[in-house]
């Protein structure tokens, strides 16, 4: 197989003394020149066999070439560069023999890499790993003319082939793109890889695209105005030494890193629209290749020569057969016309025939046409490097199109983008670009998806046809794929030929095939439904097509999970075991973009339901996904070639999508009761007695073992005795020490908090954290508290439907604001107090049988066993922890009447807070006692009287009117303004 | 360890994405490739539709629940870069704010902890990361651009409890909690963010995954002085990162496992002490610490691979 594919057709290997380091062709394609150590060798490529005179090298031998380059400008042929160490040499050809010119030194150490400039051809690029990366002019050889400086090495150093100013350097896995008019810093930044980059190539078709090649196996493809996203990534098994766009089609050729002797398979051609994979291996060479190069190419004629110099001292020529073009995208019947883009640079700049295509606006700045080829170089030669940098300045300010030259053709391009006007039901142009002269469209035709990439030459409309190319998303299959395109491009040349622009009638003339197509195929058909209209609204800006490579960034889909919701509930979905993936050595892949090239060549199997449409086509592809591995494993130890296009099999696989259509969708609910430390029968049996803790410990000792955790009725037995009332704390300061100093007092506690920490049981946290808080925090409150409080939610709450606020945000709120179960406590500590209160203090949080520093975080258990008992809809058992809470909640810092104003009793002026703003006094007094309220109050809404809570819910036990003899009907009233949201507007409540 | 309570038949068309149930664990929220979300009431073993949402055009990625106390809502993101907010209003869901400011792929949402008000994170393919808001009947958008270079996974957001302030002596001056989350990218990063002044900043890059890191998830707080977050990758590891320091300065990281495929998804239990890991493997396993610290494996909720997927033959032991 191998042999027949490579081409290899002059392989000269008696160059074995020359110890040759680097390799390159001349701009003619009529020279290879190999430079080593010792001497630099001339062979002619269309007749190896000659022998030329070794061109001789002066001064420092001791190193060994690095690079070696010709001059690629028309007329500048008998010139080339080499470097080696920290020099650069010219070389050049003076009566017929061969002269070091100039030797270029400024660079500290090592030169990486140069690279002539493709637009002025006495300028050159030198970069090295002294960080310094230099501009030549040639003429001017003493010092550099420009240099650019950073902190990194440069490995690589190119020009942009088709903006004059741009360049490009490599710096480890960094890219930087320079302005050659700003070398102050770069104009772009590229974090390309995390290992090191080692080649840079630019599209030679567009200023905005470039290649890379990386230690970390990949080609990836940049566009440098979106330096955060690679477009395209080509995966191999080997580190990238060189990766250099083909001048046809839109293929690449890698190159091995050289170190690593793999030998075989080190050159390979790949395709861009298909990243799979590479399309072709150049075998032969028995050694690391060390350059390839592209002969230039003839002409007319549609032969394309790589050159190639291995360190097994051969060197080889392989002619790229029509069919290897073929696969990069190229139409092989037509030749090739010499002004595609595609074509490596140099050469379009060295056969400029057509007078009425201007080039490279070198000096024509007023975007008049330049001329003659022959003039064509002559501004560059009359103008000093400055003069040149200078000159196009003007007119090249903005980005590349701009630069004189090309100054015409965008806006051709533009005025037919423009004039588009298509209404087709099937086909929709996704993004046009007059920047990067190409257009993506897609088109659906029935359960196919086509995504198509149109380039524009810069010679067309008047010499070049668009060039067409179908992007991996696309999911027909090859053959279809080539008679589509074979269509559309006789289209474009009928066009032509009429002197018609091509892009509409292409666009219609793919509308009418695909639904020709479709009726051709056997599947049924409907009609395609997207409509174009719209869908390219919400697209048009948008790069990105379903299920095409940009997709590469985009997670490859979860198709099962786990997720805990609720307290104690395990929500499960799996991918059914009917359809699973192959053997262990498949791993699921990580980006979406490898669905759809999995899935390249294969129609798309017909959709589950009668609703489906042709834009499913992503989902089918998931499915399909799965459904291709277990084919794979049943097909094991056959022929595992990709021929999914013909595969005879299709129906019956379509047969088992549908039958796990239903297993597929199944959701399992788990409980997982065991695993998790909190209880629900245990939250509700719980007790809290506020005024007897014993007894509360005891009760709560009983509900653990009724539940069967007996770990907890040792706990709460343990409890019981701690909070034994022999041992409540003396209120004397003087007194005995009091038991929380004991060992098993606070200490006792503090060792059952952290094991239960570590078992994360907030609910035995909280319980405890209440039992043993209550005590020592608020030992003065009344009696029966507890169900006091109870009471005043449930009464406080007058939404009896749902007694959960899952109505409003604002409900919650109110509610919050009217039962200021929140002690005032705090306030207390802004006043100023006598010694004998603080020792007073010291000696309760002595007292206290839970470390006082670590209140917050009591509070915090109490809250997250809170918030787990809303969960479970618990809500009284809610509510009595949280009446536990010492310091209010985060939500509430300032203990106010939230959205209820009051009149201070003392100074007449509205209060928002317990305390009045104005006068520091208690503002709200209570209708029964007549003294302040500060904690638990409960007023009217309609009449705004109230006062303590307790006192308010004795009185309207027996009375249903105001007690301060209003007259107000105040549940009845209270219940109706809660029903009308009364919080829209500001509510003041006077007494 | 696990019992099976009841088997919901979604009856979507297409692959399932995520499954999450609300916060009372009464409603379930699913989503799938077929562009739908759909909602099952399954109190009692019983399963009803109560809604089939449509509105997004591609694949239905991630769900979630807002907090009740703001009503019944819940956001979708999906494949055409769009978020969707729904909210049930007399027992009808309607679209109650479409968020299209993404450039690719929306991968992952979050609410924000209630504390915080109506707050959701999304996380894009697109690099960045939005917070959308609701203030003054308003939705707001905040972004984080180039959250992670390449894309966007994951998003979780911190518990509002700050961990710091729990073990420090209570001052009369109340903490504001600071809203956090933390994001997964592409860049196999696992990155923190913290909001100052109204500005999302990147407070810790946490650096251990090999490949893109595929799901985040900050343990719920139960009041414990320190702070857990667990992440998964396609290089089938799952990390769990842990910050002991009240102030949170240093984060350890401790591979729980290493998975033979990517793993994607995370889930902590609401006591923080059970993490649901669950990847490509098509495996579901529940993990817990110990209380010498380690991480073992607890139950294997289904084998996978290799079974039948009918709920009979999935139900693991008692």
């Amino acid at each position: 197989m191998a042999a027949h594919w490579s081409n290899e057709n002059v392989s000269v290997d008696y160059f074995r003394e020359s110890q040759a380091t680097a390799m390159a062709v001349d701009s003619t394609g009529e020279f290879a020149l190999l430079a080593g150590r010792r001497g630099l060798d001339l062979i002619n490529l269309d007749n190896p066999g000659v022998h030329y005179p070794r061109v001789k090298r002066k001064g420092m031998m001791k190193w060994d070439i690095s690079v070696v380059e010709w001059n690629p400008h028309y007329g500048r042929h008998k010139e080339f560069v080499t470097a080696s160490n920290q020099v650069a040499d010219l070389y050049a050809k003076r009566e017929g023999d061969w002269f070091q010119e100039h030797s270029l030194k400024a660079h500290t150490r090592a030169i990486s890499d140069l690279n002539w400039s493709v637009y002025e051809p006495d300028l050159l690029a030198t970069c090295s790993v002294d960080t310094y990366i230099y501009l030549w002019d040639t003429r001017e050889p003493k010092k550099p003319s420009l240099a650019f400086s950073t902190f990194a090495g440069a490995a690589q150093v190119k020009w942009n082939k088709r903006n004059i100013n741009y360049l490009a350097t490599v710096h480890e896995g960094d890219i930087r793109l320079w302005d050659k008019r700003k070398n102050s810093q770069a104009v772009q930044y590229i974090s390309a890889s995390l290992s090191k980059i080692h080649g840079l190539d630019w599209d030679p078709g567009s200023e905005n695209f470039l290649v890379t090649a990386s230690q970390d196996c990949t080609a990836k493809f940049w566009d440098v105005r979106d330096p955060k996203k690679t477009i395209l990534e080509l995966r191999t098994n080997t580190p990238l030494w060189r990766a250099r766009y083909t001048p046809f089609g839109d293929g690449l050729v890698t190159a091995t890193v050289p170190q690593l002797r793999r030998g075989e398979k080190s050159l390979l051609l790949w395709s861009q629209s298909n990243p799979v994979g590479a399309i072709h291996s150049f075998t032969g060479h028995t050694d690391d290749v060390l350059d390839f190069q592209w002969r230039t190419h003839k002409e007319g004629s549609n032969d394309f020569q790589l050159i190639t110099w291995s360190r097994d001292h051969s060197l080889r020529i392989w002619r790229v057969e029509p069919h290897l073009q073929k696969l990069c995208g190229v139409d092989i019947p037509e030749p090739v016309s010499p002004q595609d883009p595609l074509i490596s640079s140099f050469e379009l700049v060295g056969t400029p025939k057509d007078p009425q295509m201007p080039l490279n606006g070198i000096g024509s700045s007023g975007g008049t046409p330049a001329s003659t080829p022959g003039a064509l170089n002559e501004p560059l030669v009359a103008n000093g490097s400055g003069g040149v940098i200078g000159s196009p300045e003007t007119t090249t300010s903005v980005g590349l199109l701009a630069s004189g030259s090309y100054s015409q053709k965008p806006s051709l391009l533009e005025q037919e983008f423009a004039s588009v006007k298509i209404n087709l039901p099937n086909v929709t142009i996704q993004k046009m670009d007059v920047e990067g002269q190409f257009c993506t469209i897609t088109a659906f035709s029935h359960r196919h998806i086509l995504i198509m990439k149109i380039f524009f030459p810069p010679s067309y409309p008047e010499k070049a046809t668009p060039k067409l190319v179908f992007l991996p998303a696309t999911t027909l299959d090859s053959t279809v794929k080539h008679k589509l395109l074979k269509i559309l491009e006789d289209t474009c040349i009928r066009q032509m030929e009429n002197n018609k622009l091509c892009l509409e009638a292409c666009l219609q003339q793919l509308s009418v095939s695909i639904d020709g197509m479709k009726l051709t195929s056997e599947i049924p058909s409907e009609p395609p439904t997207p409509p174009a209209s719209s869908s390219y609204k919400q697209t048009s800006s948008l790069p990105s097509t379903y299920g095409s490579y940009l997709d590469n960034h985009i997670p490859f889909p979860r198709t099962s999970g786990a997720r805990f919701s609720g307290v104690d509930k395990l929500v499960v979905f799996l991918r059914p075991g009917t359809i699973k993936k192959s053997g262990s050595h498949h791993t699921t892949p990580r980006a979406l973009s490898s669905l759809s090239t999995l899935n390249l060549l294969k129609p798309l199997p017909i959709g589950p339901g009668p609703s489906s449409q042709s834009p499913e086509v992503l989902p089918s592809l998931l499915r399909n996904f799965y459904k291709e591995r277990e084919k794979k494993q049943r097909r094991i130890g056959k022929h595992r070639k990709k021929t999914f296009g013909s595969d005879p099999s299709l129906p019956s696989k379509s047969s088992t999508t549908t039958g796990s259509a239903t297993a597929s969708s199944l959701v399992v609910l788990y409980s997982a009761v065991g695993l998790t430390p909190v209880h629900q029968e245990l939250a509700k049996k719980y007790q809290f007695i506020r005024h007897n803790i014993p007894l509360m410990c005891t009760l709560n000792a009983e509900a653990a073992a009724s539940v069967g955790r007996t770990d907890l009725v040792q706990v709460w037995s343990l409890a019981a005795l701690s909070n034994s009332s022999e041992l409540q704390p003396d209120s004397d300061a003087d007194g005995e020490t009091p038991w929380a100093q004991h060992p098993f007092g606070r200490q006792l506690l503090q060792t059952l908090f952290d094991h239960y920490s570590s078992l994360h049981d907030v609910q035995t946290l909280a319980m405890l954290s209440c039992a043993f808080g209550s005590i020592s925090i608020q030992p003065s409150l009344p009696a029966g508290g507890s169900s006091q409080s109870q009471d005043v939610k449930s009464y406080l709450v007058t939404d009896s439907s749902d007694p959960i606020f899952t109505k409003e945000w604002s409900n919650e709120k109110s509610t919050q604001g009217m039962s200021f179960s929140e002690s005032p406590d705090d306030y207390r500590f802004g006043e100023n107090r006598d010694p004998e209160q603080i020792e007073k203090e010291q000696h309760r949080l002595s007292t206290r049988l839970l470390e006082p520093c670590l209140t917050a975080q009591f509070d915090a258990f109490k809250r997250s066993y809170a918030d787990i008992l809303y969960r479970w809809r618990l809500l009284n058992e809610r509510a009595q922890v949280l009446n536990y809470v010492s310091c209010p909640s985060h939500t509430k810092i300032d203990l106010s009447f939230s959205d209820f104003g009051v009149i201070c009793q003392k100074c007449n002026k509205r209060s928002y807070k317990v305390q009045c703003e104005h006068c520091r006094s208690y503002s709200f007094q209570c209708a029964i006692c007549h003294t302040a309220v500060k904690g638990s109050s409960s007023f009217c809404l309609a009449c705004g009287h109230g006062g303590h809570t307790s006192h308010m819910l004795q009185w309207f036990k027996t009375e249903d009117v105001c007690p301060t003899g209003c007259g107000c009907q105040c549940q009845a009233n209270t219940k109706l303004v809660c029903e009308k949201s009364p919080l829209s507007t500001d509510p003041v409540v006077t007494r | 360890m696990v019992s099976v309570i009841s088997t919901v038949d979604t009856a979507h068309e297409d692959m399932i994405h995520d499954a999450q149930m609300d916060y009372y664990g009464v409603r379930l929220a699913t989503c799938s490739s077929d562009r739908s979300v759909k909602i099952f009431d399954v109190k009692g073993g019983q399963q009803t539709l109560v809604a089939d949402l449509r509105g997004h055009e591609g694949p239905v990625w991630q769900v979630a629940w807002a907090h009740p106390m703001f009503g019944n809502i819940l956001a979708s993101c999906s494949y055409d870069r769009k978020v969707i907010i729904w909210k049930e209003n007399n027992s009808a869901w309607d679209k109650l704010f479409e968020h299209s400011s993404h450039d690719s792929s929306v991968n992952s949402v979050q609410w924000a902890p209630h504390e915080f008000g109506l707050a959701l994170a999304c996380a894009s393919s697109d690099g960045s990361v939005s917070i959308l808001t609701y203030t003054d009947g308003k939705w707001e958008s905040q972004k984080i651009k180039d959250a992670h270079a390449i894309g966007c996974n994951a998003v979780s957001w911190a518990p509002a409890v700050e961990p710091g302030s729990l073990i420090e002596p209570p001052s009369s001056q109340k903490l504001v909690p600071v809203k956090r989350f933390v994001t997964g990218g592409c860049d196999n990063l696992v990155k923190i963010w913290k909001e100052e002044n109204g500005e999302w900043r990147e407070e810790h890059k946490l650096e251990a995954h090999s490949d893109w890191v595929r799901d985040v998830a900050w343990a719920p707080s139960i009041g414990l002085p320190h702070s857990t977050i667990a992440s998964c990758s396609q290089d089938g590891r799952v990390i769990i990162w842990t910050s002991d320091e009240s102030t949170g300065t240093a984060w350890t990281p401790k591979i729980l496992n290493k998975f033979s495929d990517v793993v994607w998804h995370v889930s902590w239990s609401v006591t923080g002490n059970i993490l649901a890991v669950s990847g490509g493997d098509n495996k579901v396993s529940l993990w817990k610490e110990s209380l010498e610290g380690q991480w073992v494996c607890v139950s294997d909720v289904n084998k996978g691979e290799g079974q039948s997927s009918t709920p009979t033959d999935t139900q693991p032991e008692q």
